[in-house]
């Protein structure tokens, strides 16, 4: 009990102290407000101009939804939501070796990489309620939020899609404490999650090896999951296959992520990289 | 256990690569320690000597769990460096970087804040320790200030309360006083001291002679990976001997000054320190076997030289004559 009360403080530091950090640089905030509205626009200028007045309804043929500007808007809130979380703990760890204290944090007793995920939980806060802020009015005016128990439900599968990310994020900053630079392998990682989630288009537009791919990606199970619960309406089985293989994404993907961390850490330690920047 | 730190034949060896151009590099292995032994009693400062890439950094960075050993063991207030890491952790404060290591955006009392939450303390003891340690560096007038705005004295000052932050019995100092103006280093000085004065054990490592006389109660000095003597300043000193050593302050020292006076009588070792480049202005400090002979002698064969004297001194040996005595190198050499 008193090692969880110890590893609470960590997380009390560590929260309050990347808040204060971004809220003393708040433009980014505006940047979450008006980008899912933004793309959203931008995806069906795009639209228009290559189908023209057929547009909304190739649109509506193709994705079982009827509503474009719902689709992309949602579609850019959880492309934000995953770009965020899979970059934040390989960029903050960056940015500590650029400032002299990533090598700081090995000074302390709590484990490093509890420390590292901690990263993303104020991140994430002001990200959650900035996008529910912009995207639950839209939701709610399109008359999507007819069921809270729904609502409630698409939450959770948010959350349970956000366990593999972590894992993910873990594999980059592993990298990143290798490597010291993390733009080239995130961007990449990133390009591919957006490529195959399906944030954008349903993935029967790919051949069918490019849909068997995007399978272990676990955004595509959650965007998939979420339109059929909010966009389409239907109800999702506990057993859903989709729902099922984000669990087992869920425990998967975490453990590959911690075991190549540590092991790059240790490496690190070995090699006196720890300080290098 | 009588002894606060224990190390035992540490070994280190780095590979680094050497670009040759764009797409070539070369391997090269670099010792950094070769079987570094020394114990540091409870409450003692002890200080390691050397120059830059002696091994001084590494040897704190192993002792302060940050990098594993390849070979050699330590203990630290009893625990095993790599087996027990993180109890390692709990009782030891370290200095690494003097104005590094800090958040630009939060104030100095919210750095300190955070690092005392890193060292899972309770909120109302980190407060009070936060205020303490802030009014021992002399920052509790500059505490709510964001660290951007700090002096680079300051910054080290802030960094000192770190590792005093959860109070620990064991301080390691990397260089606790390099790049800080007279005033700052002094103040860094009266703490290290003050330090000891609570009962701490500090281990500091310095390329300054002076501050290691000032300070340390025992001093390793180190070179090239390995340690070469260990004793108190005065063990050391007497080393070289009393009234063996004579400072001649010379204008026109040329390169080959050594060369020049090797025919001294009973002269042991020689070597300079140029001042000022544009007029060859410096010290020549002559290290004799056993005194000094003939005063005379040793003039008139710097006035062959061509150099012309300014001031001779027979002088009390310094750590420095100490570490060339004892590796043929300066401080700055290696």
């Amino acid at each position: 009990m008193e090692r969880v009360r110890r590893l609470a403080r960590a997380a009390l530091g560590v929260y309050v102290k990347e808040m204060k950090i971004w809220l003393r640089y708040p433009t980014w905030i505006f940047a979450f407000i008006a980008l899912p509205y933004m793309l959203s626009g931008l995806f069906n200028g795009i639209g228009y101009s290559i189908a023209g007045p057929r547009a909304v309804e190739n649109f509506a043929r193709n994705t079982g939804v009827s509503n474009p500007f719902l689709f992309y808007t949602l579609g850019t809130a959880l492309l934000l939501a995953t770009e965020v979380l899979l970059q934040d703990v390989a960029y903050s760890i960056r940015s500590e070796q650029l400032l002299g204290t990533f090598e700081l944090h090995y000074l302390a007793p709590a484990p490093t990489w509890l420390i590292w995920i901690l990263y993303l939980f104020p991140h994430s806060t002001i990200m959650v309620v900035v996008l529910l802020a912009t995207t639950l009015p839209v939701l709610a005016f399109s008359g999507v939020l007819s069921s809270p128990i729904d609502f409630l439900y698409a939450c959770s599968v948010l959350a349970l899609g956000m366990l593999p990310l972590l894992g993910i994020a873990l594999a980059l900053a592993a990298l990143v404490v290798r490597y010291k630079e993390p733009g080239a392998v995130v961007s990449l990682v990133q390009s591919v999650v957006i490529l195959l989630s399906g944030y954008f288009y349903p993935l029967t537009v790919f051949p069918a090896w490019v849909s068997a791919l995007s399978q272990v990606l676990p955004t595509t199970h959650v965007i998939s999951i979420l339109r059929s619960l909010l966009l389409a309406g239907e109800g999702v089985s506990p057993l859903d296959r989709r729902l099922l293989t984000l669990l087992a994404l869920a425990v998967a993907y975490p453990v590959i992520g911690l075991y190549s961390y540590r092991r790059w850490e240790s490496e690190a330690r070995r090699r006196g990289e720890l300080s290098k920047y | 256990m009588e002894e606060a730190i224990v190390a035992e034949g540490l070994v280190k060896v780095f590979y680094t690569k050497e670009r040759k151009s764009l797409f070539r590099s070369v391997k090269r292995r670099v010792e950094a320690l070769r079987g570094v032994s020394f114990s540091v009693r409870r409450g003692e400062i002890f200080g390691l000597l050397g120059p830059n890439g002696a091994g001084k950094t590494t040897t704190i960075k192993i002792l302060s769990t940050l990098l594993l050993p390849d070979a050699g063991e330590a203990w630290v207030n009893g625990f095993h460096v790599v087996k027990e890491a993180s109890r390692v952790r709990e009782c030891i404060g370290v200095s690494l970087y003097s104005d590094r290591g800090f958040y630009w955006k939060l104030t100095g009392r919210e750095n300190l804040r955070y690092f005392a939450y890193l060292y899972q303390m309770p909120r109302r003891e980190a407060e009070k320790r936060i205020n303490e340690v802030l009014k021992l560096v002399g920052l509790e007038n500059d505490a709510d200030r964001l660290v951007e705005e700090y002096s680079t004295g300051m910054k080290s000052k802030l960094n000192f309360a770190r590792a005093l932050l959860h109070d620990p019995p064991i301080l390691f100092l990397d260089e606790p006083t390099i790049g800080l103006d007279p005033a700052s280093a002094r103040r860094v000085r009266e703490l290290i001291l003050e330090m000891k004065r609570q009962g701490k054990t500090v281990l500091l490592t310095t390329h300054n002679m002076f501050e290691a006389e000032l300070l340390c109660d025992r001093v390793a000095i180190i070179n090239r990976g390995r340690i070469v003597a260990i004793n108190t300043p005065s063990e050391l000193k007497r080393r070289v001997g009393r009234n063996n050593v004579v400072e001649v302050e010379a204008l026109n020292i040329p390169p080959s000054a050594a060369e020049a006076l090797s025919s001294v009588r009973g002269l042991r070792r020689i070597y300079t320190r140029i001042r000022d480049p544009a007029s060859s202005m410096g010290e020549l400090r002559l290290i004799f076997e056993d005194g000094v002979d003939d005063l005379g002698d040793v003039l008139s064969a710097i006035s062959r030289a061509g150099m012309k004297v300014l001031s001779v001194k027979i002088v009390e040996p310094t750590l420095e004559d100490v570490f060339i005595e004892l590796t043929g190198e300066k401080l700055g050499e290696s």
